[in-house]
């Protein structure tokens, strides 16, 4: 496995540990208006999944043997068609964003200023998730071609 | 001038059309109907939206992959790829601007009309396709210069 593969691996893993935290702690707090004096509502989990990017990182960049290399062609490759993938569908996800809205409140409908910027989050974040998707695709069917 | 060239052109063409017709009609709606610039502005943009679909479908329809023929080389993949993160880094530059903007002039709680949202989007990708086609020209310009 190359530092590319790595890379998208250990995104998507703080990904699946850290979506599930954000949407307790935002449900939470929108439905409660506070945090539950729990574990999970003191903030630990999100403690939890810095450490683990922290230290994935470290791992990552200490390379396994000094033959390992950063990135060949086919990386170079692999990642341009990800940006492409990442790029298209920041515009499918934000035309579908308006849509729904339209839909759901109307055309005459209005939003708070605030929501603007919880769509874009949602939408960069949706988009990294993709990217990174996008990479170990792309390396899994690169190896089932090879075998 | 390869085929990168030719859709860069060609995209940044057509949007320096759109603008001069959406100027056109912005002032067609102000001089007829008296609305407010605003007002004006986006639906005199709006009429001129219809173009971004050849802007979109325009490089596959004018400029189609040659079937069985190797067109580009490592360079114009290292070039399509910085500009395609030009694109996506402009975007979110131009769209966290306009948010802050909103959020100092309007204030957090102030409601905004669901078609804005849309106009933003639209202004964003506009944004978004001239800075992919000036990095791909300037690239090309560079590379060029370097040569020579």
């Amino acid at each position: 496995m190359n530092q590319t593969q790595k890379r998208a691996w250990l995104s998507l893993a703080s990904y699946v540990i850290g979506i599930p935290c954000l949407a307790y702690i935002f449900i939470m707090l929108f439905t409660f208006g506070r945090l539950p004096d729990s574990f999970l509502g003191r903030g630990w989990p999100l403690v939890v999944l810095w450490a683990f990017i922290v230290i994935g990182w470290i791992c990552i960049l200490r390379k396994q043997s000094p033959a390992e290399v950063d990135s060949d062609e086919r990386d170079k490759l692999i990642k341009r068609r990800a940006v492409l993938i990442g790029f298209v569908s920041v515009w499918i996800l934000l035309a579908a964003v308006s849509i729904i809205l339209w839909l759901i409140l109307g055309l005459d409908g209005a939003i708070p200023v605030w929501f603007l910027t919880i769509i874009n989050l949602c939408v960069f974040s949706v988009i990294a998730l993709i990217f990174q998707i996008a990479i170990i695709v792309q390396y899994g069917r690169s190896k089932g071609e090879k075998s | 001038m390869n085929r990168m060239q030719k859709i860069a052109w060609f995209q940044l063409g057509l949007l320096v059309i759109m603008a001069v017709l959406s100027v056109i009609f912005t002032f067609h709606f102000r001089a007829k109907y008296e609305y407010g610039y605003l007002y004006a502005l986006e639906l005199g943009a709006a009429h001129a939206y219809p173009l971004i679909i050849l802007v979109v479908l325009g490089p596959l329809i004018f400029f189609p992959k040659k079937k069985g023929k190797v067109d580009y080389d490592e360079r114009d993949l290292i070039i399509d790829r910085q500009s395609a993160v030009a694109s996506f880094a402009t975007y979110f530059v131009f769209s966290v601007v306009v948010f802050v903007a909103m959020w100092l002039t309007l204030g957090m709680e102030r409601l905004i009309p669901i078609h804005r949202l849309g106009n933003i989007i639209f202004g964003g990708f506009v944004i978004a396709v001239i800075a992919g086609a000036v990095t791909t020209l300037v690239s090309y310009g560079r590379g060029k210069g370097e040569k020579s």
